[in-house]
């Protein structure tokens, strides 16, 4: 049975031309100072996972009011002028979307809080 | 009593139950070198600052979670599995954003001959040869970054891996089988 390190690649070994190609490719290196930004990381991380729950709680209530606020509105409308179900619809509706958009402009700023990398280098 | 000569499992017990971060510090010492060379295997060449990132992140994430160790399995090998998913992770999002091989790569990659025809040949050569290495599935691909880029040995390989050495063995000889057909296909 052929051994597969003496399979030819174009005149040479499988072997010979990994060790050729990755044997003098630029070996990785850890950059000193590695500990340090370790431990501001360590550091910022539970201040940053608190501002990170603390933001979902937020969101969360928010939609869970604005739902009830929605409802109550609807439920009002019904009161006040009949129960004709388009008036109620297109109302409850449009309240709906207005609350919508502002929560999705609301979670469009929450990455930046959830964003847990430290970058060491500023790339 | 000084941390760098406790076992894994008496650092862990220290900084878990008495906060001691001299011990979690004496883990980082012991581990760091290895995260990221497994990082590193995972992500390839030209993305050592990546794998420092990831190496960092599995740090920051075990500080944060070490309370949840059980001790079923050695810590090297729950801590070699978070590294290898952040890794992994890493390298999809990657993929995903920049789909064909990067300058830093490129740069990675001496060329040996000087004159110019010769150089762009081996060039060519070389960078065909790397991306059929970049083709190979996991885990055969990091296998194949360990062994001839990092130059690990079979059982340090299976050490990282929580694997035996016969089956990185076998790893590495269906990963230069695999190589063999991808680089005969090419015109």
């Amino acid at each position: 049975m052929t051994d597969s390190r003496d399979l030819p690649i174009k005149g040479e070994g499988v072997d010979d031309a990994l060790h050729d190609l990755l044997g003098s490719a630029a070996l990785p290196r850890m950059h000193v100072g590695f500990e340090q930004r370790l431990e501001r990381a360590i550091a910022d991380d539970a201040p940053k996972r608190r501002a990170a729950r603390t933001a979902r709680i937020v969101l969360w209530s928010y939609w869970v009011v604005a739902t009830l606020v929605t409802v109550a509105i609807g439920w009002y409308v019904r009161d006040s002028f009949g129960p004709g179900p388009g008036l109620w619809i297109s109302l409850g509706g449009a309240v709906c979307l207005i609350f919508a958009v502002l929560s999705f402009c609301l979670l469009a700023s929450v990455p930046a809080i959830h964003r847990n990398r430290k970058r060491t280098f500023g790339r | 009593m000084n941390p760098t000569s406790l076992a894994d499992r008496d650092l862990i017990r220290q900084f878990v139950e008495g906060g001691d971060q001299d011990c979690f510090t004496a883990l980082v010492e012991r581990y760091r070198s290895r995260v990221f060379r497994l990082a590193a295997s995972i992500l390839g060449p030209g993305a050592g600052m990546e794998a420092e990132d990831v190496t960092q992140e599995v740090f920051v994430q075990v500080h944060r979670k070490l309370h949840t160790f059980r001790s079923e399995s050695a810590f090297s090998t729950w801590l070699y599995r978070i590294a290898q998913r952040r890794a992994l992770e890493l390298k999809r999002r990657a993929r995903y954003r920049h789909p064909h091989t990067g300058d830093a790569v490129l740069e990675a990659m001496p060329t040996a001959q000087a004159d110019g025809l010769a150089s762009a040949t081996d060039r060519q050569e070389k960078l065909a040869l790397y991306a059929a290495v970049e083709a190979l599935s996991e885990p055969t691909r990091s296998t194949i970054f360990l062994h001839y880029w990092l130059g690990e040995s079979v059982e340090s390989i299976a050490e990282l891996k929580n694997a035996r050495p016969g089956t990185i063995k076998s790893q590495l000889h269906r990963g230069r089988q695999r190589l063999a057909r991808l680089l005969e296909a090419q015109p």
